[in-house]
């Protein structure tokens, strides 16, 4: 398994998406943005991505070079379209204008439609916490069958539909980001799990029957199984509240689409629908007092002894700023399955195996 | 264990709180809202509080016909002070201002600080899907001993803190209410398996050293109390603490920790609501035929087992409270008990209220 620094690798992601076509601006979002979601420790966000979007873009799924078009701007409210543009520039575009809006109006609803994979939702939270904002980002995923299945029901219906919420940094503190699938696990994690052969945690899977299952096959392998909600047998109803809203939050508000079959395309499409809320806290409250009560709210919830003291208490942010400072110093380990997608998506636009392995400084 | 009808045990709470100093109007609105969360069958937020509000009315920290005050106003943007009065009372204008905002501007937030208990959090959703809005609510709760632990904590930090999410009624469809509380359960439903001697669900509780236990006594032991998981692990988790900095960082309000109790105890809640106005987005008829189309495709996955189909959020309060208003409400001895020796604090009878009760004076 190759493990490639991250300049290194941000300049192979930047090269393919160059070479399929994509402006320079356009190819450094996608490149960052994906180098940035596996320096989190999100490989299932990150640059394995890149060849399923290239691959979605010779089908006419994935509209190279598009951008975020207003469709209704009252104000407060802006309703964007995404016109199948890569996720990484019509996320960016979005939360740009909403941040602007939220600095106007203490407060913007946003909602994006038609965006193609927005890919990690806690990089928006991210953009509107580096302009000091408040944010909560409700998405749900329509071209690609359902994956996850509502809570008592045995099989899939919808997607990992993530919520994510968002608090700027203090002067303690780094930024607070929550950043979740409401599935008890990512799809990722499933395909980690049937590729090396090994089972999964109770809990996270069914068969078709609806059964309990630790088989990763069940989602490979018709009739398919599917995701369970999160929350488990005690509280899998609320993951599933979470999961349903997310679906009608982001799909019908923003004049796009729901899961359902008529609206599938096909595996390789993801096209998300996202609603943000982006708050100016500074309209709302004093910016001192305000960062005073996060930092003793998360002194005062990390001081709860830990249960394991290898373990800690941490707050949402956390894993991902380890991650990200241990990859940023020793490269970004990528397997080799998808180092081998990438070169062949690399081939598809026309760039030699050898010129990537150069690019990538892998022999 | 008495049942008793609604429109009876609405008259009952509304006669007690009338005499523990509130208007007419007051005691009524306290009185409908805790009967409804009966109604819908969470009676951890029903009338089982009235002893707490009347003890807490007769030490001074919950103020008797207290109103909103607007701390902020920046037209989308609204915070308000509860002024520590009856969060049945203030909740409501809060959510009646941030309706005309939402009308106005198409979307609004309310911070809402220093509102006394606020009862079920559903009923604020409900309250914005009636006027046609979508929302959103994230509450946290002081002056109340912590009773939840962070993942991988082994004590209390923080109480319950609901997140609330509500679609309005479509022409097929009744409004979906989603909400609930980031525990893995209610500490209500700890307070029942420890009243009739039965195990809490696995996974829910952990001792006062941070193992992991069923028994409901170690939620009651002194002076160290055991806790309630976070639900869905990590995830629950970070529900919890958003919850509890969003609504008290966001409003002017104080997040649960040692230095924000009360003297005289009150139970206070923050909340910062989001309400959209969702045709400002998209048409009625878009709104309405998506989102039907949206729940008919979830609850038509088979159900695993027959006798449970799929639902949605809302459905099972909608079936709780259609049986309960036919069958009236069911109120257990101790609650009653306590709700009538609340009702002799402020100078009624046991008689005069099982009678209003339509029970055996």
């Amino acid at each position: 398994m190759p493990t490639i620094a991250s300049d290194k690798l941000e300049d192979v992601c930047r090269q393919i998406a160059l070479a399929r076509g994509s402006d320079a601006a356009e190819a450094e979002l996608v490149a960052t943005n994906l180098v940035a979601a596996n320096l989190t420790g999100h490989d299932s966000h990150g640059v394995g991505m890149l060849p399923r979007y290239i691959k979605a873009s010779f089908t006419g799924e994935l509209a190279i070079n598009s951008h975020a078009e207003v469709v209704t701007d009252q104000g407060v409210i802006l309703q964007i379209d995404g016109r199948a543009g890569y996720g990484q520039v019509i996320g960016h575009e979005a939360m740009e204008m909403g941040i602007e809006r939220a600095r106007m109006f203490g407060l913007c609803v946003l909602t994006i439609r038609n965006s193609f994979h927005l890919c990690r939702i806690g990089a928006w939270g991210e953009q509107c916490a580096d302009a000091g904002m408040v944010s909560m980002h409700h998405v749900n995923v329509v071209g690609h069958p359902g994956m996850v299945a509502p809570f008592r029901g045995s099989d899939a219906r919808y997607a990992t539909n993530p919520y994510c919420a968002v608090l700027p940094a203090t002067a303690n503190n780094p930024r607070t980001v929550l950043d979740f699938a409401t599935s008890e696990v990512a799809a990722g994690k499933v395909r980690v799990a049937k590729n090396k052969g090994v089972q999964m945690a109770p809990g996270a899977l069914i068969d078709s029957t609806g059964e309990q299952t630790t088989d990763p096959w069940v989602l490979y392998n018709e009739p398919k199984g599917a995701i369970g909600p999160f929350g488990g047998v005690q509280a899998g109803h609320k993951g599933y509240g979470m999961a349903v809203m997310n679906e009608m939050l982001a799909g019908v508000l923003s004049g796009g689409q729901t899961c359902r079959p008529e609206t599938d395309r096909d595996e390789d499409v993801i096209l998300n629908g996202m609603l943000s809320v982006i708050i100016d806290p500074s309209k709302m409250v004093d910016l001192q007092a305000f960062e005073a009560e996060i930092d003793a709210t998360i002194a005062h919830v990390k001081a709860s002894p830990a249960a394991n003291p290898d373990e800690p208490v941490l707050v949402p942010g956390d894993p991902e700023r380890l991650t990200r400072a241990e990859r940023g110093a020793q490269g970004v380990p990528v397997d080799d399955e998808t180092w081998r997608e990438m070169l062949e998506a690399g081939v598809s636009v026309g760039i030699a195996e050898e010129d990537l392995r150069a690019i990538a400084g892998v022999n | 264990m008495p049942t008793i009808d609604h429109a009876r045990l609405t008259n009952a709470i509304a006669a007690i709180v009338g005499a523990g100093g509130s208007e007419a109007a007051e005691a009524r609105t306290v009185a409908d809202n805790l009967v409804g969360a009966n109604l819908a069958g969470h009676d951890s937020h029903g009338v089982g509080m009235i002893p707490a509000y009347i003890a807490n009315r007769l030490t001074g920290g919950l103020v008797a016909n207290a109103h909103v005050s607007v701390e902020v106003d920046n037209g989308a943007v609204v915070v308000l002070d509860g002024n520590s009065g009856y969060g049945q009372v203030v909740g409501q204008e809060a959510m009646d201002i941030g309706i005309e905002c939402a009308r106005d501007f198409g979307a609004a937030i309310i911070g809402l600080r220093n509102a006394h208990h606020i009862g079920r959090i559903g009923q604020w959703g409900e309250q914005c899907a009636a006027a046609g809005l979508v929302s959103m609510h994230h509450v946290n709760v002081m002056g109340h001993k912590a009773i939840v632990a962070p993942f991988r904590g082994t004590d209390a930090r923080y109480v319950t803190n609901p997140y609330c999410a509500t679609l309005p009624a479509t022409d097929n469809n009744p409004p979906t209410v989603l909400d609930f509380a980031t525990s893995m359960v209610a500490m209500g439903k700890i307070r029942v398996a420890r009243n009739k001697g039965e195990l809490a669900p696995e996974g829910a509780l952990m001792d006062s050293k941070g193992q992991p236990s069923r028994d409901p006594n170690i939620m009651y032991e002194e002076p160290i109390a055991g806790a309630l998981q976070p639900f869905g692990a990590h995830k629950g988790y970070g529900l919890a603490l958003m919850n509890e900095i969003l609504a008290s960082a966001m409003t002017g309000g104080l997040g649960c920790r040692p230095e924000t109790k009360y003297d005289p105890p009150k139970i206070i809640n923050n909340m910062l609501s989001i309400i959209i106005d969702p045709m400002k987005l998209v048409s009625r008829q878009f709104f309405n035929s998506e989102v039907d189309a949206t729940i008919a495709h979830v609850k038509s996955s088979p159900a695993a087992d027959p006798a449970k189909p799929v639902l949605v959020p809302g459905d099972p309060e909608r079936t709780s409270r259609s049986t309960r208003i036919s069958q009236g409400v069911p109120v257990d001895d101790e609650t009653w008990r306590e709700i009538t020796a609340a009702g002799v604090s402020v100078g009624l009878t046991d008689p005069e209220l099982n009678k209003i009760a339509g029970l055996a004076a």
